[in-house]
């Protein structure tokens, strides 16, 4: 990493030379492995003069007698050298291991040392994200960044992932991160089929496109959180930002060649497997029956049952299965059936870098190829990347880097969606959904699943009107197929010591073929439907940075940026959506009878375009005293096209400081090594997507026939209210931070408080329908996040060469509502069902609190019972839990000794609120151990119940005394009944990672071809618990059945996580 | 070389900024802006909209509450519906329909285009007057105002006034001269004659439905059928028309027909509907009525037996059922469920009885006995009846009767039982197999009227059981009759003895209550403006 700095920085560092006395020239090279290192900073003590290496390590400056040199540079130790008699001062500088000399990648390219930052960094190096089962960089980073909550969409090969850093601070924009790869913009969205959140319709398996980069060519990953550490990538840049440097920008360095091959393989598992409770039966009452539910008789009181597949009322299924007509079969349990119906996937990844410099040149090529069979039956993910980089110093003055990359993903998988616990709750298929409560005594992997002439899905019920999730595997799909380029060129240009001029062109360009297919035969979409559709998207990004240094004393260095962008991104989506399929099993358009420019899902267009331009202007002033002093005074003014003219202009500046007690008081000692304190203040802004500033006409040209069969047109008021006055909404936030080192550097403490506040919220408010619009776009609220992040490193023990490191991450923050403005609005609903369990914004409310439905209390609080027995449900919803967790921790610790490492990983989320359908589905269905129960005893729900009305005509309530059989009560009520009961705590422990690694000793290897060979097995999310759920369900609290977005803690039956492990092997020749 | 490249990148930058205007980017492609609309596609949309969502969302739920259809989604009221049940009905009518009703009046004011704006008050009335009739006291005076996000209610009887000047005011369109016609409409082919006969009948309607609180509604009612212009054949009903029968795009197949032929029932019918007219009122007569094989198709003729998919099956009825009372299922395949009973769904999609030819567009049953097929009958060619001939014939018997005029009363009643009929019969052609014959049609009607003439005080139970027989397909009309008339008195009860109060209006929808700060939830006992009639439980 600090090699690879020395480039940027050689162009960049510089200072004026004076003609002095007699001449000193040399060389500097690196002590841990002798090259030449560039751009190294030599000053003469006490005086301004000064000047730097160059790409050879040489250096030559005029010295006055008695001298002392003074060689300092970012990442290394700084070495006074006492010139004396001698006219040649070679040296040799070692590197800083201290944590305050870490080399920081901050915004737009800059390289800092820590202790110059006034904000928060967390930086995680690409030998943590190498070869681990997981292929999507966003989960790679889950536990090792503090201040992002980063949450799965479930454990589907390829799922989409969401990023949150640092609270809630929109309620209708985006959350999500920039993602910036070798400096310029990537894009990283999930597009849900017709960019919808489709987690009704199929869409919770779509990838996030981050996805798409190379995890094993990352040199490293730098997240930057706080606003005053992103204010130059403009509003981009104000969900966090994400700098992945790949292996490609590598600067020259010596004469060398390398090559890097590693294999992994990796399993991966269904990880939330209930516990199947082995006494009961399908039924209802205690009665027999082919049902979802599991509250048929013991399997003691009955010896056998009618064949699942031999009591179909439709005859002409029946005779497709003559031989189970009329037969009975042995009434006992399969508990296996869920188990069984689920693979154990693998992931076998190859990736190869070549890398190497000669003279002023150094280039990167690598390849990598991944494939991986997921845990879910036909779940599919492949990728191929390669990319390529060359850097090259063309003159002393003049660099050129080049990086080229082509990504190509392609991801297939039977569709996920939304399950309400009695099938589906959209339009679409879900594999997953009903699989979780398949009836015990059913033998679901040894029955057939389609009818041998029309292929049909077949399943157990009489009116064979349940899906069966093996039909719904193989004959159902969605893929996902993406091919990618993304690339820059730049120019560095030294036009003077001290002033620097970067172009950097870019491009990013993917086009995504999603496909949904669906044959005909099963009976959610009986006649099947095949939907199409392209996506084009393209970012085009140019910078123009100005970089000035300037050294106004020994003491003060003067550090000036400024810079111009302009981003232009445009999308365009073509679709199509068939219905009616003719011949079972062909996938095309002309097989189908029916087609539509709408989604038959959601009925929006398939086509679609939009363009967006982004301009800005930036400028950064760093001022260094003396190495521990330091102030960062930045600002940008951005220019969006997404609102109209009179708004489009915005100018957000940031602060930042940083002071080094140890260095300026010189306190340092064995016991405190550095103390640092920073503070800082950014602002930033947040455009709206385009095309909300205007009112618009809804037209389809033929929704409907006339008498004669000519289509008629509508044109219909849109029901979005537009919004002329839209203004960006404005963030800010005050960011503290301590960091120290202790103890002989055996104990790094890093601890950042964060407070943001947004206002002029982008709101997307649903409206009450009786205003004539369903919904619009308002600048109103504020919502304001703060937080905690610490993270503490030690090492408790080291004796020779063994080496306990222990890590603790700490993330707790909470995002509150202050108020929705003034226009009337009290609550604004932000996903999930209408007048069920959804997120909501409530103004003095914790962000995304969750709603739903509960029982009616009587005046004494005390829940009501109906006449039936069963609990009264209100008419209206109400706050029943905030999702956010109190916090949220990981502990890492590693054992290293010689050639071995042992690494876990183990996570700790307190609190949370999650509405779980899985849960409450699994009481409601009597499937799991929890409901293993003597099921003969009737139950009195706890409450009251109405007997008559008093003298004034007020209910009078007394003790419920009526008794209800064991369905009813979790069927009716715990399970199926009001939101409150389906509501759990999602505090989880988890081991989320463990690796074992192993080096083979140099000496064992002298004789062979290769330089270095690794062996490492490792496994994740390999055992959790979440403490307060129904102890057999083992729920897994890290997955979101929205999907990528703003909301929280809802979980639809969407989906099972995934345990891996594997082993990697590494060579390096 | 160093200048060389400073012009260089200087010159690039300028270039890739002065390609990058901000201008010209706000205006949304994918649409069209608000002056490229067209007065005859907005009205498409509204008259659409009207039939496929509007009145399919309000004649649902209330067919479920006057056991025209089976209400299966609780076992007492109160947990039957949730708020969010009413989302669809509110947000058709105020942001859908208001919104392009309101702009074809305002763009046909200008224009002179009187057939649109009389078609579009015409609408408005009628969703304003059915609004009213299912929640009560909406918003109106302070809605479809997007700057005021909270409008507050006005009382229902002042709507009922606004809507009784639209209605004027649509007569006064249609008396004008237009500057031109709208051939696309769906009701009526653009005749303003027809409209105008519509739009008194609405008035008609209206003055029936208030009769409770307004003195003046039978002079009202009489000096409409004395001028003689109200709907009185069937060649002037006001039917939505479902007219398309395939199943490529566009879908314009009849909904009940595509959710019970497509793969298996997904609606369940009313038992005591079923069992009153597979014998006329249940009476052992012998007497069948001659709808009953348009209204219902069965997929199998022979009673469901198998307790998984039937649960009710065997057991004896419950204590609280009068004798005779519809229990379980009805006879030889005519399978549906109770009122209230929220059994969990068996397997009987591919057994139990579903919409037949009318209005639905299905199947004629002629004892075929086999599941649905999305091929079958009238291929999902249906309507909506939204106003007939044949009920203002029963709407008549009802004004006629409380005014004391019994042998009128007799007279509209003969006419709408006939013109239902022959309304129902005539609807397709549905071969020669098990069509009654003339004399089962004319046994039926004297049986009518022979306990017409026979019941005494009782006439209007007479009146009211006929009228929710020929009122299938249209719950919202059978909904104000049971709250106006309280009959007929003989509803199927609950299967739970204890079912909660009645929902004399529908409780509002979540997406008022929980996004208005003025919306207060009222009570599932709530009357409405003109329901003077004793509180719960006097229907049930």
């Amino acid at each position: 990493m600090k090699k690879f700095l020395l480039l940027c920085f050689s162009f960049g560092f510089a200072i004026s030379v004076w003609a002095q006395d007699r001449v000193v020239t040399g060389t500097v090279t690196s002590i841990e492995d002798g090259s030449a290192l560039p751009g190294v900073n030599v000053i003469v003590k006490g005086s301004t003069m000064g000047t730097v290496t160059s790409a050879e390590g040489k250096y030559s400056i005029s010295v006055p007698a008695d001298a002392t040199l003074i060689f300092s540079f970012i990442g290394y130790k700084t070495v006074e050298a006492a010139v004396g008699e001698r006219s040649i001062v070679d040296l040799q500088l070692t590197s800083d291991v201290s944590q305050l000399s870490e080399v920081v990648v901050t915004a737009q390219g800059i390289p800092q040392e820590k202790r110059a930052l006034g904000y928060a960094v967390n930086t995680v190096t690409g030998s943590a994200i190498e070869n681990r089962p997981e292929q999507d960089i966003g989960r790679l980073l889950d536990g090792r960044v503090t201040g992002a909550s980063i949450t799965s969409a479930n454990g589907v090969a390829g799922s989409s992932t969401n990023i949150i850093i640092r609270g809630y601070t929109t309620v209708s924009g985006s959350k999500q991160p920039l993602f910036i790869v070798d400096g310029v913009p990537f894009n990283s969205d999930t597009n849900t089929p017709a960019g919808q959140n489709d987690a009704f319709n199929g869409g919770l398996v779509t990838s996030s496109r981050f996805l798409d980069i190379d995890q094993n060519n990352i040199e490293n990953v730098q997240v930057l959180k706080g606003l005053s550490a992103t204010t130059l990538y403009g509003t981009q840049g104000r969900n966090g930002v994400i700098i992945i440097t790949t292996k490609n920008n590598r600067a020259p360095k010596g004469e060398k060649f390398e090559v890097n091959l590693n294999q992994s393989v990796f399993m991966s598992q269904v990880a939330s497997l209930p516990d199947y409770q082995p006494a009961y039966g399908s039924g209802f009452q205690q009665n027999f029956g082919y049902f979802f539910s599991n509250w048929g008789p013991a399997y003691s009181q009955l010896d056998s049952v009618v064949h699942p597949y031999g009591h179909w009322a439709d005859a002409s299924l029946q005779a497709q299965f003559p031989q189970y007509a009329g037969k009975n079969v042995k009434y006992q349990p399969y508990p296996h059936s869920v188990r069984d119906f689920f693979n154990t996937g693998v992931a076998s990844t190859t990736s190869v870098n070549l890398n190497g410099s000669k003279d002023n040149v150094s280039y990167n090529f690598s390849v990598g190829s991944s494939n991986e069979n997921g845990f879910i039956p036909n779940n599919t993910l492949g990728k191929t990347n390669v990319g390529a980089g060359i850097n090259a110093n063309l003159t002393k003055r003049l660099n050129m880097t080049v990086s080229m990359n082509y990504a190509q993903t392609d991801q297939a998988t039977p569709p996920v969606s939304a399950g309400n616990g009695s099938g589906i709750a959209g339009g679409g298929l879900s594999v997953i959904s009903d699989v979780f409560y398949t009836p015990v005594n059913v033998d679901l992997m040894h029955l057939p699943f389609e009818a041998p002439v029309d292929h049909r899905s077949v399943y157990y019920r009489t009116g064979n009107d349940i899906q069966n999730p093996r039909w719904t595997a193989k004959y159902a799909k969605n893929t996902d197929a993406v091919r990618r380029f993304f690339g820059n060129a730049s120019i560095n240009f030294k036009l003077t010591k001290e002033l620097t001029a970067t172009y950097r062109g870019s491009l990013d360009t993917y086009n995504e073929t999603q496909e949904y297919q669906v044959n005909k035969g099963g009976p959610q979409n009986i006649n099947g439907f095949y939907r199409t559709q392209l996506i084009q998207n393209t970012i085009l990004n140019s910078d123009f940075i100005l970089k000035y240094q300037h050294a106004i004393s020994s003491d003060l260095r003067l550090n000036v940026t400024g810079g111009v962008q302009n981003r232009y991104d445009y999308r365009n989506a073509y679709g199509m959506y068939s219905s009616n399929q003719v011949i079972f099993g062909q996938m095309n358009h002309n097989n189908f009878l029916s087609h539509s420019n709408l989604d038959g899902l959601t009925g929006s267009n398939l086509n679609y375009a939009s363009q967006v331009r982004y301009q800005g202007v930036y400028g950064s002033v760093n001022l260094d005293y003396k190495d521990y002093m330091y102030l960062n005074l930045q600002g940008r003014n951005d220019w969006t096209s997404t609102v109209e003219k009179v708004n489009n202009s915005i100018f957000y500046p940031s602060a930042s400081i940083s002071f080094v007690p140890t260095t300026a008081f010189g306190i340092e000692s064995e016991t405190l090594n550095s103390l640092k304190v920073r503070a800082s203040y950014g602002t930033s802004a947040g455009f709206p997507n385009p095309y909300q500033t205007r009112n618009y006409i809804y037209a389809n040209s033929r929704p409907y026939l006339d008498k004669s069969g000519n289509p008629l047109t509508t044109h219909s008021v849109s029901d979005v209210l537009g919004n002329p006055g839209l203004k960006p909404e404005l963030l800010s936030e005050i960011e503290v931070g301590i960091e120290a080192q202790l103890i002989k550097r055996r104990l790094d403490v890093e601890v950042s408080y964060f407070d943001r506040k947004t206002t002029n919220l982008i709101t997307s408010a649903p409206i009450d329908p009786a205003t004539g619009y369903t919904s619009t776009l308002k600048n109103l609220g504020q919502i304001t996040s703060d937080g905690v992040e610490a993270s503490i490193h030690g090492v408790p023990l080291q004796l020779g060469e063994f080496r306990w490191d222990l890590t603790l991450n700490f993330y707790k923050y909470t995002s509150m509502v202050n108020n929705l403005g003034n226009v009337g609005l009290t609550q604004v609903q932000l996903s999930g069902y209408s007048g069920g369990p959804s997120n909501w914004a409530i103004a003095g409310m914790a962000f995304n609190t969750i709603q739903g439905t509960y029982t009616q209390r009587d005046p004494l609080g005390r829940l009501i019972v109906g006449p039936d027995g069963n609990y009264q449900a209100a008419h209206d919803i109400k706050p029943l839990g905030n999702p956010i967790p109190d916090y949220t921790s990981s502990i890492i610790s590693s054992f290293s000794f010689k050639g071995i490492s042992l690494m876990a990983r183990i996570d700790y989320r307190k609190g949370g609120k999650i509405y779980s359908t899985t849960a409450g589905t699994e009481l409601a269905r009597g499937i799991t151990q929890d409901t293993n129960f003597n099921r003969d005893a009737t139950f009195i729900l706890p409450g009251v119940k109405q007997s008559g009305v008093d003298g004034s005509g007020n209910p009078v309530y007394v003790k419920n005394d009526i008794q209800l059989t064991s369905s009813d009560t979790f069927f009716n009520n715990y399970g199926f009944g009001p939101n409150e009961f389906q509501m759990y705590d999602g505090t989880t422990i988890r081991l989320a990672q463990v690796a074992l690694s192993y080096t083979l000793p140099k000496a064992l290897i002298s004789k062979t071809p290769f330089k270095a060979i690794n062996l490492s097995l490792s496994g994740q999310n390999l055992w959790f618990y979440a403490v307060n759920f129904p102890k057999h369900s083992h729920f897994d609290t890290n997955q979101l059945s929205t999907g990528v977005g703003n909301a929280l803690g809802l979980d639809f039956l969407t989906g099972p996580s995934a345990r891996k492990y594997g082993v990697t092997l590494g060579l390096k020749f | 070389m160093k200048k060389k490249l400073i012009k260089y990148l200087i010159w690039i930058n300028l270039f890739a900024f002065s390609s990058c205007k901000l201008d010209g980017l706000q205006t949304n492609p994918n649409l069209l802006t608000p002056d490229q609309a067209s007065i005859d596609y907005l009205l498409n949309s509204a008259e659409i909209e009207f039939g496929t969502n509007f009145f399919f969302q309000a004649t649902y739920n209330t067919m479920d509450l006057t056991r025209l259809k089976a209400m299966i989604n609780g076992a007492d009221y109160n947990n039957s519906y949730v708020p969010a049940s009413f989302d669809g009905v509110w947000a058709s009518f105020y942001s859908t329909m208001l919104p392009d009703l309101n702009t074809v009046i305002g763009i046909g004011s200008k224009t002179g285009q009187t057939v649109h704006t009389g078609i579009a008050r015409t609408l408005k009335a009628y969703t304003l007057i059915t609004m009213v009739d299912l929640f009560g006291d909406i918003p109106w005076s302070q809605a479809e105002n997007p700057s005021n996000f909270n409008p507050k209610t006005d009382p229902g009887s002042a709507l009922y006034d606004t809507a009784l000047a639209t209605l004027n005011r649509a007569l006064t369109d249609f008396g004008k001269t237009a500057t031109g016609g709208y051939s696309s409409d769906l009701f009526y082919g653009g005749s303003t004659t027809k409209w105008k006969t519509f739009v008194k009948t609405l008035q008609l309607r209206l003055y029936l439905q208030k009769r409770l609180v307004d003195a003046n509604a039978h002079s009202e009612i009489q000096a409409i059928v004395t001028a003689g212009d109200y709907i009185q054949s069937s060649a002037q009903d006001f039917v939505f028309p479902y007219f398309g029968n395939s199943i490529t795009n566009p879908d314009t197949r009849h909904p009940s027909f595509v959710n019970n032929y497509l793969n298996g029932a997904s609606d369940y019918m009313s038992n005591s509907l079923m069992v009153e007219m597979f014998d006329y009122n249940n009476k052992g007569l012998g007497i069948q009525d001659p709808r009953i094989r348009y209204y219902f198709y069965r997929q199998q003729d022979t009673p469901g037996t198998d307790v998984n998919a039937i649960a009710c099956v065997g057991l004896p009825p419950p204590a609280h059922y009068p004798a005779g009372t519809a229990w379980c299922q009805g006879p030889g395949g005519y399978w549906g469920r109770d009122h209230l009973n929220n059994d969990g769904i068996g397997p009987d999609t591919k057994s139990r009885a579903v919409w037949g030819v009318f209005p639905a567009g299905g199947k004629f049953d002629a004892d075929q006995g086999v599941p649905t097929t999305i091929t079958d009958g009238n291929k999902g060619n249906g309507i909506w009846p939204i106003l007939t001939s044949y009920s203002v014939n029963f709407m008549l018997a009802e004004d006629a009767l409380v005014n004391g005029d019994p042998t009128s009363a007799g007279t509209y009643l003969q006419t709408g039982v006939t013109q239902s009929i022959s309304k129902v019969m005539n609807f397709a052609n549905v071969g020669a197999s098990k069509v009654p014959t003339a004399s089962a049609v004319t046994n039926y009607i004297n049986q009518v009227m022979t306990d017409y003439n026979a019941a005494g005080a009782d006439q209007m139970q007479v009146i009211q059981k006929e009228n929710w027989k020929a009122l299938f397909g249209n719950g919202l009309d059978m909904y104000n009759t049971y709250r106006r008339t309280g009959h007929p008195t003989d509803m199927q009860p609950a299967r739970n003895p204890t079912p909660g109060d009645y929902y004399r209006a529908l409780i509002y929808p979540a997406a008022y209550i929980t996004r208005n700060a003025n919306a207060k939830q009222h009570a599932d006992n709530t009357q409405v403006f003109w329901d003077t009639n004793p509180a719960d439980p006097w229907i049930f």
